[in-house]
């Protein structure tokens, strides 16, 4: 299993700098989401993996999404501050 | 270490790791700081107390008061209530300690020292001058070149390591180590209260670290983050005050809660709606990380981001109202018995609905526009902060003093402290509402403005409240020598720290207090106790004398190490730079190495209960839960570096194109060497299961070279980079968000191979292998997180 979730990990890094190759082929809104989602996947199987975190009691994984969630409060809130509503 | 017993006195409190005699530590070290905190109050109000007055020149009113505001909000004010929460909450929750008694000690000895570098920061040219909130750009060396401002930062990181440190104590303590049948609902308010403030402060904190450190780069490496004229200021207050807010009700939370335990106890009444305090409690909480723009209405952040922060910040206020109306509710046809915690208790519930109302008024952005950095913003926050926190934690100091000492203090003595405390206090904050045209943090001001006469009558208060002030000092000290004795529990309470003696002994209870299904307990001799039931049958459990010289040698060794970056005088005018004072960071290093071997060697066991309450977590053992608890502070403070970089490119009109400045084959080679590190070191802990020695060592020795080989391709990297003469870390947004980023990164890998080194050694000597493979497990959590964070990072700088 772990070797598996090793062979994900490097296949997705492969796919994102395959995808700095075709950077401008592709529109740049879209680019940054496709990349910031496949890291996300990426971190979510090592957290869940290799940290264990889905055999956890699901207090602990619900723990580390408040998180999560308040780190983005911050980053959401402060691009609309910059970019919405002027 | 850990066996001795009856240890020389002073020895003993510079050792202690008892969770009584720290918070005793807690509590008389923020009273000094209070007193120290008041004393510059005093001298900056009778500067202002007549018009153009000159007994403090410009500077240094700046610098009382921005020190003044420093320490009560970082040094007085959290400490005086957690001083409470160490001595009083295990005992509440019928815990034996906290879960980490070390830890405690070190985040005390962290938090003396934390402050003691405050207060020397007065020393070295200037102590910090312009105003707790340090705006951008005037902490730029441009505006504030003096070194007192970096010794302040040194000052803060210390004090923010020192309550992350007590955040996850006291999260693991509160979660894992209840007495059976104490469950959390059944828990008082004031424990409920500190769990809130403490998820609070693990998640705000971090912010603020991330903020000063960030501050202290742009001063002493030249970097641009705040200094920016892309909006490195704004950047500053997004951070800042993403922090800043919920901190007002980090220092606002533990004073109410308190408040909700004296309040029934002498209204003799149980509390009404207590389960709707707490449910307001975690509402205000959460809203409280979206408010904080309403600290930047006037930076000009546009009108969806005003409307937003207008709504939460009116929503924020709502869960306060249905607190102060449960507070009254059970008032109501009461006979209240007024002694000094209760009469301290109410006259903080009034003062801070006062200061609640007023912040209402500047929730509306119109009005904000006037009111904003005047008076009337200084008597809002401090009908809050002294009004509901200070007034309502001196009812905690009369409330549980003949608990913490065994005897009572002089009553009518403390009515005369509360009736000169009220009306002094009145009569110095409430004419500033009325000075509502008077700009804050100016030295003086000219007679034409009128302000004369209101200045000297808040002058008089401040006079009266402070010297009211002394009756408290005078009349704790002579009773704890002097006081009659007060029995287990003078005032008939209904709490369990009431069960026991006072003061109670080192080991709290004799038998781990059993509380019945329906959370009732029942102590002493007297008929009609709301709670009444009896107690179940208690187990016997060993007692605990630890001692431990290794907090206060640890927080010392970062005190010296970051006296040592700060210290340095300016070398050069233009641009300002300062040399690191290298004698103190070598000896602080040093020190710390030595300190962090010595504790890990250190016999020092802390059993784990088998039987406590321990819903939700109870799978999870104490020290993983505070990893993971650390690591979720850690989510945050990259957080905000990542959305620093966010932050800067967003508002940047040009940034280097991908692949213009960094080789995306570097990147793609640190993933990979990074990734294959996280299979050696889940390798590693699979060879611990299964008791394989050489899987073992292979498998760490494996972690350890790619930790090597990925700072040996970033150190490359870097040179290669600041070699090229365009981009070194003082060259512009692109390089000092990289450095930064990236090397903060690097630190922590860093980190991570010095506790594979630690781990290789024990393994050697055989640990690890027979069962005993926890060690591994943590490490593990700690390695993958950082490559979790390298997995964002290479995207976000190689690629986009």
């Amino acid at each position: 299993m772990y070797l598996l979730v090793f062979a994900i990990l490097v296949g997705g890094t492969d796919i994102e700098v395959n995808l700095a190759s075709v950077q401008s082929a592709i529109p740049y809104g879209e680019y940054v989401s496709i990349l910031l989602g496949l890291a996300a996947l990426k971190a979510a199987l090592i957290a869940m993996f290799y940290q264990h975190l889905k055999y956890e009691p699901k207090s602990l994984s619900t723990w580390v999404l408040v998180g999560l969630v308040i780190a983005s409060l911050l980053m959401s809130l402060s691009f609309i501050q910059l970019h919405v509503g002027h | 270490m850990s066996d001795e017993i009856v240890p020389a006195r002073a020895r003993r409190w510079l050792f202690t790791t008892n969770h009584k005699e720290v918070g005793v530590l807690y509590l008389v070290t923020s009273l000094f700081f209070f007193i120290a905190a008041g004393l510059l109050a005093l001298t900056f109000r009778t500067q202002l107390s007549v018009p153009n007055n000159n007994l403090l020149s410009p500077d240094l009113y700046n610098q009382f008061v921005t020190v003044h505001g420093l320490l009560m909000i970082f040094w007085v004010l959290s400490p005086f209530a957690f001083g409470f929460a160490n001595y009083i909450l295990p005992l509440q929750i019928g815990a034996r300690d906290l879960a980490f008694p070390r830890l405690n000690a070190m985040s005390y000895w962290f938090y003396l020292f934390s402050g003691v570098a405050m207060i020397m920061s007065f020393f070295f040219g200037s102590a910090p001058d312009l105003g707790w909130t340090l705006y951008s750009p005037q902490t730029s060396v441009q505006y504030t070149p003096s070194i007192g401002l970096n010794i302040g930062a040194a000052a803060l990181i210390l004090i923010v390591v020192s309550i992350t440190m007590s955040s996850v104590n006291f999260l693991v303590t509160m979660f894992k180590m209840r007495a059976p049948g104490m469950k959390l609902r059944h828990m008082p308010v004031f424990p409920w209260a500190i769990l809130i403030t403490i998820f609070m402060m693990l998640y705000a904190f971090p912010s603020f670290l991330a903020a000063v450190l960030l501050l202290y780069v742009d001063r002493a490496f030249g970097t641009f983050y705040f200094s920016s004229i892309q909006g490195g200021a704004l950047l500053w207050d997004n951070v800042f005050w993403f922090f800043g807010h919920p901190e007002v009700y980090i220092v606002l939370f533990p004073a109410l809660g308190l408040i909700a335990d004296v309040i029934p106890t002498f209204a003799r009444r149980p509390l009404y709606g207590s389960k709707y305090i707490i449910g307001s409690m975690i509402a205000a909480a959460v809203i409280s990380f979206i408010v904080w723009g309403h600290h930047m209405f006037v930076t000009g952040i546009g009108v969806t981001s005003t409307k937003l922060y207008t709504v939460t910040t009116i929503a924020v206020s709502l869960p306060f109202d249905v607190m102060v109306i449960a507070m009254i509710e059970t008032l109501v046809k009461a006979r209240v018995k007024l002694k000094a915690a209760s009469l301290f208790a109410l006259g903080a519930v009034a003062l801070f609905v006062i200061g609640g109302i007023t912040g209402v008024y500047l929730a509306s952005v119109a009005l904000d526009h006037a009111l904003r950095g005047t008076y009337f913003v200084v008597a809002h926050f401090h009908y809050i902060m002294v009004g509901g926190s200070i007034m309502g934690l001196i009812a905690g100091l009369y409330y549980w003093f003949p608990k913490i000492t065994g005897r009572m203090y002089n009553e009518n003595l403390a009515r005369i402290h509360f009736g000169m405390s009220f009306v002094g206090f009145n009569i110095l904050y409430f004419p500033q509402f009325l000075l509502l045209d008077m700009p804050r943090r100016i030295a003086t001001y000219s007679a034409s403005t009128g302000w004369g006469p209101l200045n000297f009558l808040s002058t008089v208060g401040g006079f009266i409240f402070g010297g009211a002030q002394l009756l408290l000092f005078l009349n704790l000290f002579l009773s704890q020598r002097h006081g009659s004795p007060s029995g287990p529990n003078p005032w008939d309470a209904w709490t369990l720290e009431w069960s026991l003696p006072s003061p109670p002994p080192p080991h709290d209870f004799d038998t781990v207090p059993a509380i019945a299904e329906d959370g009732t307990y029942h102590f002493g001799n007297s008929p009609g106790y709301p709670n009444g039931s009896r107690i179940g049958n208690g187990y016997a459990h060993s007692h605990l004398e630890g001692l431990s010289p290794w907090p206060i040698v640890m927080a010392f060794a970062a005190f010296i190490f970051f006296l040592g970056l700060t210290i340095g005088q300016p070398t050069s005018p233009t641009p300002v730079s300062y040399k690191p004072f290298w004698p103190l960071i070598f000896d602080g290093a040093i020190l710390g190495v030595i300190s962090l071997f010595g504790y890990s060697r250190e016999r020092f066991s802390v059993h784990e209960e088998s039987r406590v309450e321990s819903w939700p977590f109870r799978e999870v053992p104490n020290v993983k839960l505070g990893i993971w608890t650390f690591l979720g502070a850690e989510v945050i403070f990259f957080g905000v570096l990542i959305g620093a970089y966010f932050f800067v490119r967003t508002n940047s009109p040009t940034w280097p194109a991908v692949g213009t400045l960094f080789t995306i084959r570097n990147g793609f080679a640190m993933t990979l060497i990074l990734l294959t590190s996280s299979l050696t070191a889940i390798m590693a802990l699979v060879s611990a299961k299964i008791g394989s020695r050489n899987g073992l060592i292979a498998s760490l020795l494996g972690t350890f070279g790619l930790g090597i080989a990925f700072l040996y391709v970033k150190a490359g990297e870097w040179i290669e980079l600041g070699s090229s003469g365009v981009f070194s870390v003082a060259n512009g947004l692109p390089a000092t968000s990289y450095f930064i980023t990236t090397g903060t990164h690097g630190v922590h890998v860093f980190a991570g191979m010095c506790m594979t080194v630690y781990l290789l050694v024990n393994t050697l000597k055989g640990r690890y292998l027979k069962g005993d493979y926890h060690a591994i497990e943590h490490f593990g959590l700690y390695w993958h997180f950082v490559d979790i964070v390298w997995v964002f990072l290479f995207p976000l700088f190689y690629l986009i």
